[in-house]
């Protein structure tokens, strides 16, 4: 392998995605980081909530008149989401648009009086339907509405590694905002002891470092994103616990999830398969029986402003470091 | 100076006017047709599609909406597209050449031709020659030449013919350009377009052995550059709106980024003039994506911009105030405020949700699609007809022209004789 890299970026799904290609050959790397890219964006146009003429608008308008055809691979995609919300106990659940909206997170934001039945009657994934030999959706009732927000950045990543092992490139490394993560082969250069990409999880002097080599990772934070309450008084995070429609409760400042494949025939969304479970995990707070075991969980448990520790579960060598000690952290009090 | 006071059928400016006196009248009377739900048949037609890249992803997308579409053939050269595309559509069948999808697909009666701008010809001769209804995607070809030959088979052909320019099937297209056409910019002053995007053009390939035939966009023999490629839509937005075509063109163009041997300039400019004097300046690069494709008449009353999923109008403050306009959703442009044109405003209107409308329901290519299938469905003529394709290409062949030459080209419209 070449020490040479082709980096590249756009911008999608509301944030910057970054390819890294290894290898000796510029000219022949350059165009393959463009289409990788444009597989990205091809997806931000198809899964966004907030154009109007995404295939998901289409869908959120019409899937609950007729049954919508879909293409295998977001048909594998939904499948996908069906499983995980099953296997999860509906701690992840991607019809938590109508619940997102009146938590404030999408415009328009609904007053009040329209917010609180919109949260307890609240339809979820119980009323999806996905035909498996029609290949379509189609949903029981009106008002359901699919945010994909939690997985479509995992699947363009899967979409993308696909189109990367079709290429036969052997190192690389794509990112979506630095929270999801696929790498391909070893990074350049690495001095890691698997020769796999470094990524820390979480800033400063308390960062697990991990190294992955063939493999996805996902990582969630509820104070991501956040939206001030009605009443003034509180952050909502934008983690929402479809069980009950209101902001993941448990005490996790982060969850990260790795897969050791960067997809296969057997499993062909690790990526997307990561980036759901590591949203169930913030609600859950806690690793269930129920996760895949060939998935590690990584969980920072505390807040923001406490001592956190790391709770590591699953398969995680060779491509998991052992966790860094925690530090005592000492309590910053309240923010101005 | 010119005017843009013609009158649009069915509707003369003082009908118009009148119309728009009332809140939201103009609204009311303006919504174009929105779905191609109800040209739905009994009997689905068949179509092939013919080159299976990534374009024609968007193409079967889109036509999976249409209940009253079945695709049941797909045909490209290249082997991993073609199995690509097969997997995406449940029941169709896959060729590798056209002539033998055209004589043996007997369930396909349409044909949708995606190819390589310089393949189109023999493909969409062979297929009006085959009695298949058949989509061109624009550019038409990559010489008059070809482009004579399809419109020539076109007008020989008892099926609906329908060159691929997107903007006249758009409904937000439609409704600003009865807005221009109905004097609210009154005298057209000047015009401007470009297409910019950060890309290298260049596609990847799998196996060396499709080089050529992938990368045919930088391949100086068939290529027919940024104003071809990206040009001729925008070109024909205007022959479209102002009902008459430019002159002469000049132009430049150098590679600014891209510098890898390639002989196909990668930031281009281009400036056509009308009879009149009007001057349309047109430019596309590859270097910087700011502010993406777009076009812009400027009026004496008012600026229509056009954006592919949006349009807004940017009125004069001396311009005439229209009633409907309080009424309207608007949008700041740093130190501008542009009125958002909303193509089925009516009925969001009626919802209170004016403001979820801005922006098109479907990407502006099921709009094409929508028109072609309705025509056949209905037995209506082509909303763009291959003559209108001819002429929006022409243009943008001579355009490629003038900025590899550097020099001013003269353009004889008339001169195309079908």
């Amino acid at each position: 392998m070449g020490d040479m890299v082709h980096r590249a970026a756009c911008h999608a799904m509301g944030t910057r995605f970054e390819i890294v290609l290894g290898g000796n050959d510029p000219a022949r790397l350059a165009p393959i980081a463009e289409h990788v890219l444009s597989e990205v964006t091809h997806w931000h146009d198809r899964l966004s909530l907030f154009k109007r003429d995404s295939f998901l608008s289409y869908i959120n308008e019409r899937a609950s008149e007729a049954p919508i055809p879909l293409e295998p691979d977001l048909f594998g995609l939904l499948s996908l989401c069906a499983n995980v919300h099953e296997q999860s106990g509906g701690a992840f659940d991607p019809t938590v648009a109508p619940l997102m909206r009146a938590h404030g997170f999408h415009a328009p934001t609904p007053s009040a009086r329209e917010a609180a039945p919109a949260i307890s009657a609240a339809p979820g994934m119980g009323e999806v339907e996905l035909d498996k030999d029609a290949r379509t959706i189609r949903f029981r009732s009106r008002g359901v509405a699919l945010d994909l927000g939690s997985v479509a950045k995992g699947f363009a990543l899967d979409m993308a590694a696909s189109h990367l092992r079709a290429f036969g490139v052997e190192h690389a490394l794509v990112h979506g905002g630095t929270s999801s993560i696929v790498a391909i082969g070893n990074a350049p250069g690495s001095d890691a002891p698997d020769g796999g990409w470094r990524i820390a999880l979480g800033p400063g002097e308390d960062a697990l470092i991990l190294t992955l080599c063939d493999g996805a990772l996902s990582f969630s934070a509820p104070h991501g994103r956040t939206v001030e309450s009605r009443d003034g008084d509180a952050r909502l995070t934008h983690i929402i616990d479809p069980r009950s429609g209101l902001p993941a409760a448990a005490d996790v400042f982060s969850a990260a999830v790795a897969s050791a494949i960067t997809g296969n025939a057997v499993d062909p969304w690790p990526s997307t398969r990561c980036e759901a479970w590591s949203t169930a995990l913030v609600v859950l707070g806690k690793r269930p029986e129920s996760m895949p075991d060939t998935l590690t969980s990584v969980l920072a448990i505390g807040s923001r402003d406490t001592a956190r520790r790391w709770m590591v579960e699953g398969p995680h060598r060779p491509y998991i470091s052992e966790p860094t000690p925690p530090k005592p952290r000492v309590p910053s009090g309240p923010r101005c | 100076m010119h005017s843009t006071s013609e009158p649009v059928p069915g509707l003369d400016r003082r009908d118009f006017l009148l119309s728009t006196g009332a809140a939201g009248a103009a609204i009311l009377a303006l919504t174009p047709e929105w779905s191609f739900a109800s040209s739905a048949r009994a009997e689905k037609i068949g179509v092939g599609i013919v080159g299976v890249g990534r374009h024609a992803r968007a193409i079967m997308d889109e036509l999976a909406k249409f209940e009253n579409v079945r695709i049941a053939a797909l045909c490209d050269v290249v082997d991993s597209r073609l199995q690509a595309g097969l997997r995406r559509v449940q029941g169709a069948t896959g060729y590798a050449d056209y002539k033998e999808m055209l004589a043996k697909a007997t369930d396909v009666s349409a044909v949708i031709v995606a190819t390589p701008t310089h393949t189109h010809k023999d493909i969409a001769v062979a297929a009006m020659e085959s009695g298949k209804h058949t989509f061109i995607e624009a550019p038409l070809a990559h010489t008059i030449d070809d482009c004579l030959a399809i419109a020539r088979a076109a007008r020989s052909s008892t099926r609906v013919v329908h060159a691929g320019l997107y903007a006249r099937s758009n409904p937000i297209y439609k409704l600003a350009r009865t807005f221009f056409r109905s004097d609210s910019v009154r005298d057209l002053v000047m015009m401007r377009a470009q297409s910019n995007r950060k890309s290298n053009w260049r596609v990847a390939v799998a196996d060396a052995k499709d080089d050529k035939a992938l990368n045919w966009r930088l391949d100086p023999e068939v290529s027919i550059g940024l104003p071809g490629e990206f040009g001729s839509h925008q070109i024909d937005v205007f022959n479209w709106y102002l009902g008459r075509y430019p002159v002469s063109v000049s132009g430049t163009g150098s590679v600014r980024l891209h510098k890898d041997g390639r002989t196909i300039p990668d930031t281009t400019h281009a400036t056509f003039l009308f009879d009149d004097g009007a001057r349309l300046d047109w430019s596309g690069t590859l270097a910087n994506s700011y502010e993406g494709q777009y076009e812009v008449l400027y009026g004496s009353n008012a600026a229509i911009k056009l954006a592919w999923t949006a349009a807004w109008m940017f009125k004069e403050a001396d311009a005439p105030t229209q009633g409907w306009e309080v009424y309207a959703n608007r949008q700041r442009f740093h130190t501008d405020e542009g009125i958002t044109l909303i193509a089925d405003a009516t009925k969001l209107a009626s919802q209170g949700k004016l403001k979820e409308g801005v922006g098109l329901p479907n990407p502006p290519v099921y709009y094409a699609l929508g028109d072609f299938v309705d025509a056949i469905a209905n037995a209506k003529p082509a909303v763009v007809t291959a003559d209108e394709g001819l002429r929006a290409t022409a243009i943008s062949i001579w355009a490629n022209q003038a900025v590899l030459k550097g020099e001013t080209v003269k353009l004889d419209v008339e001169s195309l004789k079908v």
